[in-house]
């Protein structure tokens, strides 16, 4: 892994050939992936936007406009996802919602993967009774009914605030990391390269950091990836029954709530948020796919 | 077999026994009982004190403990703190008519699984086989308590539309209840939202992870000699591929159990289903520990008694299994 190559090779006719590398291999692989290269563009547009909420709309989050209140959404009208019962321009107040419900998934993401991988690491390294210790611990926690814990948790314990929850949120969700990683380790550590390491007297820690972990490296960037669109369906679900992000934070699940009372002839307020909880979730499945098979160099040849 | 059984339900005994002190220590530890009860102005010192009697809450907490498990084991999970009522009566009509959900729901989705997965792995890379992988990443992005309150306004609009009440979008039963037949009737067009909702990631799962083991199946040597012994299509593809195809499918479904009973919570709240979701929902509004106890040591006993059954039916699928 640390070997470096010469940026050009010859092959065995003792022609030039451009060197590629593995990442250069993966990127190819994965920007020939269709589906996951649009779902990438749109992904980007809707968190650029959400970021730039008060730059891309002319409305603020919070203002009531009374004489413009529950107005169907209208392309013309200025407002495409419609207004609330207080004249909230929605669109706005979905981007906002977007903003936090990302967030809080990214902070999942990072802080599962890296919890995750640590505990695989060293389960899948040491092995031995670390392992049986470390691995009874995530069973447990697999099979504790997420959702439940959660609203427990978030009810004696919880502020409501983004962080808060997503602390909370990744204290479930390290379990599928910490398997991968444990199985991916458990395989490597018998195979030579390791071996040799070991044997040249390098320290467990330079093992697992230079030797091993870098290996792992696609399964955990997958996982990571799909792990997004996990925390952002249960923050969702948890804002949605009041258990989650609370107001004045606004977030998607939130606005759907909201909009609850009245979905039957405002349908506007139900549906957009939804939509736009389905599209990201979508958008970050497929692009989790296309990574997948971008980097499982045997799947791609089969196809 | 038997052997393999009793062992497992005696090890599940000392599992559970666990669960109570897990349950009960982390309860206590997280929250106070009299925490809300304290700042209500409308509860006098008196009155407080006698709840504090009734609990035992000023003994030391592993007290408290042997109190619980004597109160759960002679009295049912004995009473909530406020109103001293019972708690069984209410958990367990819950807990009927949360069984009756997800076990409807689940078959649903196993069944709607079994039909596309056979179907998509058995037709690679057709239309249908396109088409169900699309809705598949659907299926998985899509929040279903969101699409659950698409289909009651869907529901509504096709009612208000046409004038039949096809389906209901709240309760279990209607307020006056038909007896007979049309009690079935009834319930089924009230459970039915509900079911769909509650299966549409399941179906997901359960299809994209069959129609994998499909692929694999279909190619293998026994599939091939079934094919040329003769045997038609039918027979192979049901009798010889989907067997073994089928096999890993009782973990999944095990495993999945518990996202579907947290899906139970949501679904219940939003269709106003009397069940273990919604009672749970209420216990945590009125912050009673004693109720929130008790719901997750039913929740507990269900999950312990699922994975028996899972591994019972994995040993009629797989005689290897056997011991």
């Amino acid at each position: 892994m640390t070997v470096p190559l010469p940026s050009t090779a010859t092959d065995r006719e003792g022609l030039a050939v451009a060197h590629r590398s593995q990442f250069r291999l993966f990127v190819s692989r994965f920007f020939r992936h269709r589906v996951a290269m649009i779902s990438l563009v749109i992904l980007t547009a809707i968190v650029v936007a959400a970021l730039n909420a008060e730059r891309i709309s002319p409305y603020p989050y919070d203002g009531m406009n009374l004489p413009a209140a529950n107005l169907g959404p209208t392309v013309e009208g200025g407002h495409y996802f419609g207004t609330d019962k207080l004249g909230r321009d929605y669109f706005t107040r979905v981007l906002y919602g977007t903003r936090t419900t990302i967030f809080v998934a990214m902070t999942v993401a990072v802080l599962a993967t890296l919890t995750g991988t640590l505990i695989g690491a060293f389960a899948g390294y040491f092995g031995g009774r670390i392992d049986n210790i470390l691995m009874r611990i995530t069973d447990l926690v697999i099979i504790l009914p997420g959702l439940a814990l959660l609203m427990i948790l978030t009810t004696f314990l919880g502020e409501g605030t983004p962080i808060h929850v997503a602390v909370l949120l990744s204290s479930l969700l390290w379990t599928l990391v910490a398997r991968i990683v444990r199985a991916q380790f458990m395989s490597l550590k018998r195979r030579e390269f390791v071996e040799a390491a070991i044997l040249a007297g390098a320290s467990p820690w330079r093992v697992i950091w230079r030797h091993i972990l870098p290996n792992t490296l696609g399964p955990i960037i997958v996982n990571a990836t799909l792990t997004i669109s996990t925390a952002i369906l249960i923050e969702s679900a948890l804002s949605f029954i009041g258990f989650g992000v609370k107001p004045p934070t606004p977030a998607l699940g939130q606005l759907i709530s909201q909009g609850r009372g009245s979905m039957q002839t405002q349908w506007w307020l139900v549906t957009f948020p939804g939509l736009m909880i389905v599209t990201i979730c979508l958008t970050i499945n497929f692009i989790g796919d296309g990574l997948r098979d971008a980097l499982d160099a045997r799947q791609a040849q089969r196809s | 077999m038997l052997r393999f059984i009793a062992n497992r339900a005696f090890f599940s005994f000392f599992v559970l026994l666990a669960a109570t002190a897990v349950i009960f220590f982390g309860i206590s530890s997280i929250s106070d009982p009299l925490g809300e009860l304290r700042s209500e102005p409308n509860i006098s010192p008196e009155a407080l004190q006698r709840l504090i009697d009734r609990k035992h809450l000023e003994d030391p907490l592993i007290v408290q403990y042997g109190y619980w498990v004597k109160d759960m084991v002679t009295a049912q999970f004995g009473t909530d703190l406020k109103f001293d009522r019972a708690i069984w009566p209410e958990l367990s009509r819950s807990l009927v008519n949360t069984v009756q959900l997800v076990i409807l729901a689940e078959l649903f989705a196993i069944a709607m699984a079994i039909i596309i997965g056979v179907l998509a792995g058995r037709f690679q890379y057709s239309i249908f086989d396109y088409g169900t992988t699309v809705l598949s990443f659907i299926g998985y992005s899509i929040p279903i308590f969101w699409f659950a309150l698409i289909l009651q306004i869907m529901a509504v609009n096709f009612y208000q539309a046409t004038g039949i009440r096809a389906v209901y979008i709240s309760g279990l039963s209607s307020v006056d209840v038909p007896s007979g037949f049309m009690f079935y009737v009834d319930r089924f067009q009230h459970l039915i939202l509900p079911i769909l909702a509650l299966s549409v990631t399941s179906i997901a799962t359960y299809s994209r992870y069959l129609r994998a083991s499909m692929l694999e199946v279909i190619n293998s040597d026994y599939v091939r000699t079934a094919r040329a012994k003769g045997l038609n299509e039918r027979t192979v593809v049901l009798r010889h591929a989907l067997r073994n195809a089928a096999l890993p499918l009782a973990t999944v479904v095990g495993v999945n159990l518990g996202t579907v009973f947290s899906g139970t919570i949501i679904i219940e709240t939003i269709f106003s289903m009397p069940g273990m979701g919604l009672f749970f929902f209420n216990a945590l509004s009125t912050r009673d520990v004693y109720s929130i106890m008790a719901w997750l040591m039913v929740t507990a006993t269900l999950a312990l008694v699922f994975n028996l059954i899972t591994d019972i039916v994995y040993g009629v699928l797989d005689p290897r299994i056997r011991t």
